[in-house]
């Protein structure tokens, strides 16, 4: 067995452990359905101020070195990318099927992180997650780095550590508050929010990076 | 571009390491519940009927076919959509060699592959439209036939194959699985009807077998666009596993 399958095997040891115990807490229709960002805009603290960057970090956006585009948007950026994702809250995880590049996430119930040793480095990490109360918490550690937190360029590293706290404020209405901790390029770990409408009067469009016939934007508002 | 292509191109032409032996257990949920993690049960890059023959070509989709397998004797691979990262098709995308996971919600059913990030939706108990925008993947529409899944996909664009190995086909593709689980829900079957004037001289089906996989196997992250899952090892080999 080599090293990636033993990562896998330890997995699902942790999934399948997990989960008899929490499959029926988890099962929160709610969440499940088709969500808009509702305003896609570049990322501030929920105080509204700039990210503490540490000196000499800086967004990335005017350099020559960034990073190639139709790669995954990475944990926090991705809830600000304006096509819509598709939740569904199953199988003891919580599937996002995002419309931009036809990409997919997991925050996977009651799993474990990998021993920081066997960690692998991905675009989207590896994702646990649990409930507390009615607020769905994800964690995520082994990005790889390249991803940004903002479409201005905001860097993350391989020592970025997401929390994600997904709630409905209204039925209609999710929120998600992410906070980041970096001590690579922050001074200190700081919070986002991200508001998503439900809109069910969407579907899933085919969307394949620089490809024409992708769905215009803006998305109009929900009729009526 | 190109050098994408190339790593993609090599990631299809090396061949499989075999894979353990492997002992499926049986699906939770009755036999409509097709929800989990499947795999399909080894690699065949090509599909062919189910008498193991070529399907009915036209001339036209025997020329084709013809062309593509020798350009490859010959060491010049040609490339498809999934070559380039895009969707790779239907019923292409239901051969690859990696994990499926399937996810009903009300009114569909969602199939997410490992392979390239790729997503299915079927939408359940509505007709096909009169016409939608021609895609990779299609357009698709289900319902249930007793405990058989039957899901008619149409609209394709013509930047995908058939199969790997070289049938290729016309925007008149129109594919019917007919999915169910069998061996007592440790595994699935998927019939594939495909029909496409253009390339074929009569409807013909091919056959795909799925092991229920969800105790040891999760969908991993998988970029085409860096090729993140089978990262080539010391000596440049790369392998599907």
């Amino acid at each position: 067995m080599n090293k990636k399958n033993m990562i896998l095997a330890a997995a699902v040891l942790a999934l399948a452990t997990a989960g008899s115990a929490s499959a029926a807490a988890n099962h929160n229709d709610a969440f499940s359905g088709m969500w808009l960002v509702r305003s896609p805009d570049v990322t501030k603290t929920v105080d509204g101020k700039d990210p503490p960057l540490k000196p000499g970090k800086r967004s990335t956006e005017s350099d020559p070195a960034r990073p190639p585009s139709c790669l995954p948007a990475g944990p926090v950026r991705t809830w600000a990318v304006p096509y819509p994702v598709k939740l569904l809250m199953r199988d003891n995880q919580l599937t996002m099927m995002f419309e931009y590049n036809h990409l997919v996430r997991f925050g996977r119930i009651g799993a474990k992180h990998p021993p920081a040793d066997e960690a692998l480095e991905n675009y989207y990490g590896d994702t646990v997650a649990h409930w507390e109360g009615d607020t769905f918490v994800m964690d995520t550690t082994g990005l790889n780095g390249i991803t940004w937190l903002d479409h201005k360029g905001l860097p993350s590293s391989t020592k970025t550590h997401v929390v994600e706290k997904l709630r409905l404020t209204s039925p209609n209405t999710l929120e998600v508050v992410a906070t980041i901790t970096d001590p690579e390029n922050y001074t200190a770990p700081w919070s986002t929010r991200f508001i998503l409408d439900k809109r069910p009067d969407l579907r899933l469009q085919q969307n394949v990076c620089g490809d024409p016939d992708n769905r215009k934007l803006p998305i109009p508002p929900a009729k009526g | 571009l190109a050098a994408l292509c190339l790593t993609s191109v090599a990631t299809v032409v090396v061949a499989q390491e075999p894979r353990a032996a492997f002992t499926p257990t049986k699906s939770p949920g009755g036999p409509r519940d097709l929800d989990g993690v499947w795999y399909t049960r080894g690699y065949d890059r090509t599909y062919r009927t189910l008498d193991k023959q070529l399907p009915p070509f036209t001339e036209r989709g025997r020329t084709e076919r013809e062309y593509r397998v020798k350009q490859e004797e010959l060491g010049k691979p040609m490339s498809d959509a999934s070559t380039d990262c895009k969707p790779h098709g239907v019923p292409r995308i239901m051969a690859s060699p990696y994990p499926i996971q399937i996810i009903s919600a009300p009114g569909e059913i969602n199939i997410v592959h490992e392979v390239g990030h790729n997503q299915r939706v079927i939408y359940m108990n509505e007709e096909q439209p009169k016409d939608a925008p021609r895609t990779y993947l299609g357009h698709s529409v289900g319902h249930w036939e007793g405990d058989t899944l039957v899901v008619d996909t149409r609209f394709f664009n013509t930047k995908t194959m058939v199969d790997e190995e070289g049938i290729g086909h016309s925007d008149q593709l129109h594919v019917v699985e007919r999915i169910r689980k069998i061996d007592d829900g440790k595994r699935l079957e998927n019939m594939m009807t495909i029909t496409d004037p253009v390339y074929f001289t009569a409807p013909w089906t091919a056959v795909r077998l799925y092991d229920y996989r969800s105790q040891d196997t999760k969908i991993e992250e998988y970029i085409c666009e860096e090729n993140n899952r089978n990262a080539p090892d010391e000596s440049g080999r790369t392998t599907a596993k």
